[in-house]
């Protein structure tokens, strides 16, 4: 539900100017209004400007939380959960500067930010951080390197042993594919005519498709084995920069050695960052918070506006909170500072910010419209629809109670499994309550696994998706109708609601246009008598000059679009076939296997996929519904949400006068 | 011979429509992909775009199921 919100101008005197903004900012209810540039121009007021000192805190603080930004790049935390002094208790930042502690409240002596021993620990920590993170990346690299050589490495390595202590023999290694095995004899003939027979060749079948071949021969024919090879295009084991210049088995060996010892390395810088991220990752979180609520400060009292001896604060902030807001001032500044409503202007409608809150079993689906832009604050929230009829289109689809109860144990696992994760918890809530329509649409339509269920003697009550396609396609069409019809509905009372009487009219003579079209259309398909058919051509004709006046042209083809988005609820009857078929499919090539075991296997693979794609589609087929083809009756575009002057470490106050 | 041509036209209902949202799917598919890549938080939409010209095949499948039932 979209919360009213009232439109609130905060008065005081100039010298607590600060204290208020601390005060909001602790509140976090204020959704404060930036100053429009025509005021921004007025001579009576003015933007307030820094002072000179301030001006430096604030590019200080600006410079530091860009550092400690950077910096927390190069740490990740090593426990999962932030501790409990950052969350809900008493935070001690990384310097122990700060002497007055009270219970709950940490006080930020914020002119203590200009001390260079902030800086300069933090720089030394840098230093120390980006030290290790090259070390490790370099070491990785040379690792990588050594990892591409470590399956001809793994091969050849019996051989490198058998071999290397031989004198005066040379060494060439060669790496031919499988497929190209039959060149290795004829290599081998050349080999020993260039030689005159001085040689010897090894070869070993290596991981993977090729195969590795050692060619060892008198060191005075090197030269005319290196170019025969180079003339045939077959090339050698190429060995990194670093290795060049050394011996293939030399090389190797040297390889296999430093492997280990990078690995260690590696590990031990791992260590060192574990430790430092242990101990800095969350003070410096909880510092970049304190810092952020500092800049937010700062910008804030760009947004007032200040005559010689008062200040105007101005924003929004919602209608129920504006007791606490209200109360909370006078008791704090008494009558120094005065809170005002003021009136909301018609032209003001479409930049007030939005606000929606909505009731616990609704809430989870607002995951849904945050793809969307937030609603205008004179239209109407979506989210209570969406979670009345998402669910309901889900099972219509899904329609099978086995399918269904194994998506709720599902879910309730993953919630269990998930409990920290907001996103997966609301997902779980939703699926939760689509898994139940399942099990409630598959009794009525008598499926479980299909028709497995009628061994057991569950028959369908409402119908046979199966069989009564016609029947099913009827329920679709007409669920197509009422939610469209609804969404129009909506529309109307909205116009009425915020007095738009031009548009109200012109929604009501769409509905009226709509109702005659589709009394038509149902008396044509002999669902009516054919009274109906004169009737709704006459009333179509009689509204569509009011609809002309009052919505202009695009009214009319509202309407005409309005019957092709009900033809498309019939994606609920043609997925619904398609899951219900698939669930026939299943059961009879499992049936067909003619043992009991693999028909269960071949079954339930099938039934699995059924369940994946069964998960998958109708999610996304009820979204489109809703987005596509219920929202655009009704549902108008904003483009401000509601977002408050909050503080991201609420129990750090941050404090000026030391 | 007139069930034989019910089956074909039914299977050419569904096939072309097919074929269509195939077609349209690829577009935006491609399309997508590279919106996703350069801005994941797209990535709700670009699923809701995919879904749009699934009506055609549906449609076509309504149209089929409409020419064997004879309605």
């Amino acid at each position: 539900m979209i919360q009213r919100m009232s439109k609130i101008q905060i008065v005081g005197s100039r010298r607590i100017m600060e204290e208020v903004i601390e005060l909001l900012h602790s509140l976090s209810i204020l959704h404060i209004e930036s100053v429009p540039e025509d005021i921004k121009e007025d001579l009576a007021s003015r933007v307030v400007p820094l002072q000179r000192e301030e001006l430096a805190l604030k590019e200080r603080t600006e410079k530091m939380l860009q550092k400690v930004s950077d910096l927390i790049l190069l740490l990740y935390p090593v426990r999962e959960k932030a501790p409990d002094w950052l969350s809900n208790g008493v935070y001690r930042p990384p310097v122990s500067i700060y002497p007055l502690p009270e219970w709950k409240i940490e006080k930020f002596s914020v002119t203590d930010i200009v001390s260079e021993k902030f800086l300069s620990d933090f720089d030394a920590l840098e230093d120390r951080l980006r030290g290790l993170h090259k070390k490790r990346s370099e070491i990785a690299e040379g690792l990588s390197l050594i990892a591409r050589y470590e399956r001809i490495l793994k091969g050849l390595a019996p051989l490198i042993s058998k071999l290397s202590d031989l004198k005066a023999i040379e060494f060439t290694g060669v790496i031919v594919d499988k497929d190209k095995a039959g060149v290795i004899p004829l290599l081998e003939s050349e080999i020993k005519r260039i030689t005159d027979g001085m040689y010897q060749i090894f070869r070993k079948e290596l991981e993977g498709e090729s195969i590795g071949v050692i060619i060892a021969y008198q060191r005075d024919y090197d030269l005319k084995v290196r170019s025969l090879l180079s003339e045939e295009g077959i090339s050698e084991i190429k060995l990194p920069a670093e290795y060049s210049g050394l011996p293939l088995f030399e090389a190797l060996k040297i390889m296999i050695r430093k492997k280990g010892e990078m690995t260690l390395e590696i590990k031990e810088i791992e260590k060192e960052l574990d430790k430092i991220s242990e101990e800095w990752y969350w003070k410096i979180e909880g510092f970049m918070g304190v810092l952020k609520d500092l800049v937010d400060e700062f910008r804030t009292l760009g947004y007032c506006k200040v005559t010689k001896y008062t200040f105007f604060i101005t924003g929004w902030a919602p209608q129920r909170d504006l007791p606490l807001l209200r109360d909370s001032i006078k008791d704090k500044f008494g009558e120094r500072v005065l809170l005002r409503e003021l009136e909301i202007r018609k032209e003001e409608l479409e930049r007030i910010p939005v606000s929606i809150r909505n009731p616990g079993i609704v809430k989870p689906f607002e995951i849904f419209m945050s793809i969307l832009p937030p609603p205008r604050y004179d239209s109407i929230d979506p989210t209570p629809f969406l979670a009345i009829f998402f669910p309901v289109f889900f099972g219509l689809i899904l329609g099978d109670s086995a399918h269904g109860l194994i998506l709720l144990v599902f879910t309730l696992i993953l919630r269990r499994r998930f409990a920290e994760n907001d996103v997966i918890k609301d997902l779980t809530k939703v699926f939760f309550l689509c898994a139940v329509y399942s099990i409630i649409f598959g009794f009525l339509f008598g499926e479980f696994f299909g028709r497995f269920g009628e061994r057991f003697g569950m028959h369908p009550i409402l119908l046979d998706r199966g069989r009564t396609i016609k029947g099913f396609l009827i329920i679709s069409i007409a669920i197509g109708v009422g939610h469209i019809m609804l969404g129009f509905i909506l529309s109307l009372l909205n116009s009425i609601k915020w007095k738009r009487k031009k548009e109200a009219v012109g929604k009501l003579s769409s509905i009226l246009m709509l109702f005659a079209i589709l009394l038509a259309i149902a008396s044509v398909a002999g669902y009516l008598p054919r009274g109906f058919l004169f009737f709704g051509i006459i009333l179509s004709i009689a509204v569509i000059p009011v609809i002309l006046i009052f919505e202009g042209l695009i009214g009319i083809i509202e309407v005409i679009k309005s019957l092709s988005n009900i033809v498309s609820y019939t994606r609920i009857m043609a997925l619904g076939t398609a899951a219900v078929m698939m669930s026939l499919v299943a059961n009879r090539v499992g049936k067909m296997s003619g043992n009991i075991i693999i028909g269960i296997i071949i079954a339930g693979i099938i039934h699995a996929l059924n369940i994946v794609i069964g998960v998958f589609s109708p999610t996304i087929q009820a979204l489109r519904l809703h987005y596509v083809e219920f929202f655009s009756k009704f549902y108008k575009e904003g483009n401000r949400r509601y977002i408050p002057f909050r503080k991201t470490r609420g129990e750090v106050r941050l404090w000026r006068r030391v | 011979m007139e069930k034989g041509l019910i089956a074909l036209s039914a299977a050419i209902a569904i096939a072309v429509s097919g074929l269509a949202t195939a077609w349209a799917q690829s577009k935006i598919g491609s399309a997508g992909a590279g919106a996703i890549a350069e801005k994941p938080e797209v990535s709700g939409t670009i699923i809701i775009l995919m879904a749009i010209p699934e009506t055609m095949v549906i449609l076509g499948f309504v149209i089929a199921v409409m020419i064997i039932l004879g309605t």
